[in-house]
């Protein structure tokens, strides 16, 4: 097995097309698990029942399948429902509910750190609910909350390789695709390793960056 | 602002460091001291580790752990006369197959793998087996009137599904069918509900696979073509590059099964036309010796 430079360079320009789409789709599913990760977040903390109870219960069965099974579902089964994504929809909006379930606890999180006192001292001072939560809750509860999304951010980035089995050409795709030609999987698959390395090592360090400037405050 | 809670973060930063490792591994080489050639060590071990995709009637897996079909029962023959008793298969991905072979994560793919000059390049491959027309799954009628690799080039709307690093995926690039209009697909059912969702246009396959996968999914809307401007083509057994002594001795008992008309009795058993196995030679296929 030895290692062949010129076989890397003709087709890393392949790859990096591949990376932009791995990068378009982390991009939309973080978009889509944001918003509804918040969505789940407030319903579950509501007093109405009819609401919590199923989101609550939708909320945990989608953490507790596997996102491949999900990812397949979406794709292969919702067409006899008749709904047709295209493959990079279809790949978004599973990985993107996907994650929004865990990112709903990432809130909740943020949420219930908020020491009592603060809403009765916002209820006290005769705050309006919008106002309250504006003004008095979410700029407190926000800032922590941002480095567990962003290692959120990154675990997301390096699963949409699992969108390759649903033929979206992402990075692993375009590796998968690269290696069927050739036959060689060592440099492809070892380049599609290295690139997610070179960008999840500096987005974990300032993910960790930070945390720490958050703690000494 | 709110003291305490924060302390509480946990980072999970490590999460990133596991593709490192692998990287890492991936570099080490496995030392083969193959002292002993593959043929001395299945013969040895009484199992061949065979490679095979589900695709009837090449090699089909039944439920109950059953394999049949015309590769596997040909390859099942062959075998047993060189003295190895049992096919261990495995179930593996297209374009994972010869780069597996490589790797010797088996000892030979038997499942209607075609010969291409470029496959010939890289492994050994048989005298041919199993040969058959190339087929395309459309629509109902086939609304876009695909008939070719040109008319599918042709059509700027059109997309093709073939699985990856197949015969129709190559031949389909070398006739100039843009990259983004290909799309990949593990399979011939992955590839069906493809065409059934309007995800490609047609299915590029052989047409023996076509016919056999059609009913079994039993929708009326899907009819197969017989692709124009190709010539029949032909798989054989293939194997690693270094291990020409087992690919001679499974070609001397396949020439002997193709003399006494064993050869033609599996292969009729699925449809196979025996007949162009028999009359051509893999130079045919590979462009030159193999």
């Amino acid at each position: 097995m030895e290692w062949d430079w010129n076989y890397v360079i003709a087709f890393m320009p392949r790859l990096l097309q591949g990376l932009v789409i791995t990068v378009e789709a982390t991009f939309l599913a973080t978009v889509l698990a944001l918003v509804t990760g918040l969505l789940i977040a407030v319903a579950k903390r509501s007093r109405n029942e009819i609401l919590r109870i199923p989101v609550h219960w939708s909320n945990e069965f989608v953490r507790r399948t596997p996102l491949l099974v999900q990812i397949y579902f979406v794709f292969f089964v919702l067409p006899d429902a008749g709904i047709t994504l295209s493959p990079l929809a279809a790949g978004v909006i599973a990985l993107g509910l996907h994650s929004s379930s865990y990112m709903s606890e990432v809130y909740r999180a943020g949420i219930d750190g908020l020491p009592r006192g603060q809403w009765e001292a916002a209820k006290a001072l005769n705050y309006r609910p919008l106002a309250m939560w504006v003004r008095v809750i979410l700029p407190q509860a926000v800032p922590p909350m941002i480095p567990p999304l962003g290692n959120y951010l990154i675990i997301m980035f390096k699963e949409t390789a699992l969108l390759s089995t649903i033929s979206v050409v992402e990075l692993m795709g375009a590796a998968r695709i690269v290696g069927n030609e050739s036959y060689r999987y060592f440099e492809p698959i070892s380049m599609v390793g290295l690139t997610f390395l070179v960008i999840c090592l500096p987005a974990a360090f300032f993910v960790r960056y930070l945390e720490m400037r958050l703690a000494r405050r | 602002m709110a003291s305490g809670s924060f302390g509480s973060l946990q980072s999970v930063t490590a999460a990133c460091s596991v593709l490192a490792v692998f990287v890492g591994v991936s570099l080490g080489a496995p030392g083969d001291a193959a002292a002993q050639s593959t043929l001395e060590k299945i013969k040895k071990a009484g199992v061949v580790r065979m490679a095979i995709a589900h695709e009837p009637p090449f090699t089909d897996y039944k439920p109950g752990g059953e394999l049949t079909g015309a590769s596997a029962d040909l390859t099942r023959e062959v075998m047993k006369k060189l003295g190895v008793p049992k096919i261990d298969a495995q179930v593996t991905e297209w374009g994972a197959m010869i780069p597996g072979l490589q790797a010797r994560r088996f000892d030979i793919i038997s499942t209607g793998l075609f010969m291409r000059p470029q496959r010939c390049a890289a492994v050994l491959f048989s005298q041919p087996d199993t040969c058959t027309a190339r087929g395309f799954a459309v629509k109902k009628g086939n609304p876009k009137k695909l008939d070719s690799m040109e008319a599918v080039r042709d059509n700027k709307e059109v997309k093709l599904g073939v699985c990856g690093g197949c015969f129709d995926e190559t031949r389909a690039i070398e006739v100039g069918v843009p990259r983004e209009r290909i799309v990949n697909v593990t399979d011939i059912l992955n590839a069906l509900k493809m065409l059934q969702a309007g995800r490609v246009d047609a299915v590029a396959w052989p047409d023996i696979s076509i016919k056999e996968a059609l009913p079994k999914l039993g929708d009326p809307n899907l009819e197969w073509v017989t692709v124009k401007g190709i010539e029949p083509q032909c798989s054989g057994a293939a194997f690693h590059k270094d291990d020409k002594d087992l690919r001679d001795a499974y070609d001397a008992v396949l020439k002997d099964m193709k003399a006494s008309g064993q050869f033609s009795k599996i292969m009729t058993q699925y449809n196979f036309n025996p007949d162009y196995a028999i009359a051509h030679t893999r130079e045919k296929f590979c462009g030159g010796p193999n």
